[in-house]
């Protein structure tokens, strides 16, 4: 079979992102093929654009993917996008902020703008966090978070198909991790969280336009599992196979990425994508 | 000379403030804004129908990804798209929260030293005592605070202006090319400047600004992308005086066409001003042609 001269792009955070070092293991050899590279094997696609970022939200994702298959649209065989957590923003597509980290100060650096700007950015964190573990207000700060992660799949989603693009994007990291809220809460608040992880997935199916995402271009849709959904960091055999670097470091080793490779592989496959 | 067509198609506008036809002024709560805003005008004049998504305070990622989402669904219905970009340091947060950096900045000088800004400064800061926050807007303060002072720093503004400048640009082009993408007529304008110069005066009062307006026109014009806007789409393009541009919000005060003092945004007649301007540019690219 020809190698396609068109190329697969990819577009994610640090699951996703072809210089992705472990911050926790830094002796550790991260060289590996990452998940885009691997899949673009499986498919016979000779060259991958990897635009992954780590760090990154979901904002830049998108953001990202649209406008390079605006700029590319005849280049490209085939868009992979591995989607992160919905609470992440970049404000000006440059400052990649994420929550978890600020409010979490972690013996990880912080990237320096936001050691700069720590003291500023921790009141709305703050905020957030507040909001999430609230009775009154944590239901609908979680829509919010999802309706924005579902109008950036739809909007990618009909672009490629307006374009005859091939798609296919998959949730790497969970948009809302309700045991991360709950850690939280109780380190941070002092609290338990008044809705249990069902709720959380529950109000996937609550947003606004959650029923019009193409599941066979997103695979592991509606992204719980709780609802029929899949990620990597809510699936049992990713910790049972020891796909990640190691206790510290979530991300995915060299037999991880294959793992995800695999799945999405097997997705297209059954998809005819 | 050509007539333009009655179509079943209509005029889709996007935007702020300046575009919402829901806008109510904050600082003079009895003003009846109720009039015409310019795209009901423009469509007028087009004999079209009207669908204006704009929205109040939000920023301009949240414009563009708004017309795009609409666009990608309905763009067979589309006559032409209108756009007015406003200020290049607003955001949304997760496009549910807008938040403006400069009304915050604003409200912390008037707090600390407010004969500073009502008493001693040459031109009055607009008043934004009336303007309430949402909670997550008060949580934004000290960040909006942090982006202000990065504009601010003699040391680092060129990066700060940098970066707000390219992802101003970035979603401009996003939009020409989806317009372009199905043949979609487009025409934009700055009602609001990506950097106001005047505004920066204001807020470094009384220390000088860390750049004069030609310096920031010319950083404007060594952004990503500046040389990727159409300029036939785009009205009074490249916006800035000291490169060649048109700066439509400037017009509107000088000609009286706002609606007072302390309030920028375009009166009826500003309305009407604005949407001459938008049927010109249409006319001349895609009617006369």
């Amino acid at each position: 079979m020809l190698k396609s001269s068109k190329y697969l792009l990819a577009v994610g955070d640090s699951f996703t992102d072809s210089n992705y070092k472990s911050k926790q293991y830094p002796d550790y050899d991260c060289s590996y093929d990452k998940w885009p590279d691997v899949l673009a094997q499986k498919m016979n696609i000779s060259k991958v654009v990897n635009l992954g970022r780590s760090g990154t939200s979901n904002l830049y994702i998108f953001d990202t993917a649209i406008d390079h298959i605006l700029k590319n649209s005849d280049k490209i065989e085939m868009v992979a996008i591995g989607t992160t957590e919905a609470w992440r923003f970049s404000p000006f597509n440059r400052w990649d902020i994420n929550p978890l980290q600020i409010i979490q100060p972690s013996h990880l650096e912080l990237p320096e703008y936001m050691q700069q700007s720590y003291k500023s950015i921790f009141a709305w964190v703050k905020f957030i966090w507040s909001n999430l573990i609230s009775e009154k207000h944590g239901e609908e700060t979680i829509r919010i978070f999802l309706r924005d992660y579902v109008r950036q799949v739809l909007r990618v989603q009909r672009l490629c198909k307006k374009l005859n693009i091939r798609l296919i994007i998959t949730s790497l990291l969970g948009p809302i991790n309700w045991w991360t809220i709950n850690i939280i809460a109780k380190k941070y608040f002092d609290t338990t969280l008044p809705y249990d992880h069902k709720r959380v997935a529950a109000q996937m199916l609550l947003v606004e336009g959650a029923y019009d995402v193409d599941p066979t271009s997103f695979c592991g849709w509606p992204c719980f599992w709780e609802i029929g959904g899949w990620c990597c960091n809510t699936d049992p055999e990713w910790d049972k196979l020891k796909m990640e670097i190691g206790p510290d470091d979530g991300h995915p080793n060299a037999a991880g990425h294959i793992y995800i490779a695999n799945k999405l592989y097997q997705h297209i496959q059954k998809n005819k994508l | 000379m050509k007539k333009i067509k009655n179509t079943s198609k209509y005029v889709f506008a996007v935007g702020d403030s300046f575009t919402d036809r829901e806008f109510q002024s904050i600082a003079y709560p009895d003003y009846d804004c109720s009039y015409k805003k310019w795209p009901e005008i423009l469509a007028n004049k087009l004999n079209s129908d009207v669908l204006n998504l704009a929205k109040c305070g939000v920023g301009n990622n949240y414009i563009v990804n708004t017309a795009i989402d609409w666009i990608l669904d309905n763009h067979k219905d589309i006559r032409v798209v209108v756009a007015s970009f406003t200020e290049a340091w607003r955001f949304d947060l997760y496009a549910h929260w807008p938040i403006n950096p400069l009304v915050h900045r604003y409200h912390t000088l008037e707090e600390s030293t407010p004969a500073l800004n009502l008493d001693n400064s040459e031109e009055p800061i607009p008043m934004l005592f009336n303007m309430k926050f949402n909670p997550m807007e008060t949580a934004s303060r000290e960040l909006c605070d942090y982006i202000m002072k990065e504009f601010l720093d003699p040391t680092r503004f060129q990066k700060a202006t940098e970066i707000m400048f390219d992802d101003y640009l970035a979603n401009i082009v996003r939009l020409q090319k989806i317009c372009k993408q199905f043949n979609l007529p487009l025409v934009m304008s700055a009602l609001m400047n990506p950097i106001e110069y005047g505004a920066f005066k204001r807020i470094s009062a009384p220390k000088e600004t860390p750049f004069t307006y030609e310096q920031l026109a010319n950083m404007f014009m060594h952004a990503q992308n500046f040389f990727s806007i159409d300029k036939k789409s785009f009205i009074g393009w490249p916006i800035y005086e000291p490169i060649g541009g048109k700066n439509i919000n400037w017009e509107l005060n000088r000609n009286n066409l706002t609606i007072g003092e302390l309030d920028g945004h375009p009166n009826a007649q500003g309305h009407h001003y604005i949407a001459q301007k938008y049927y010109d540019y249409y006319f001349k690219n895609y009617v006369q042609k």
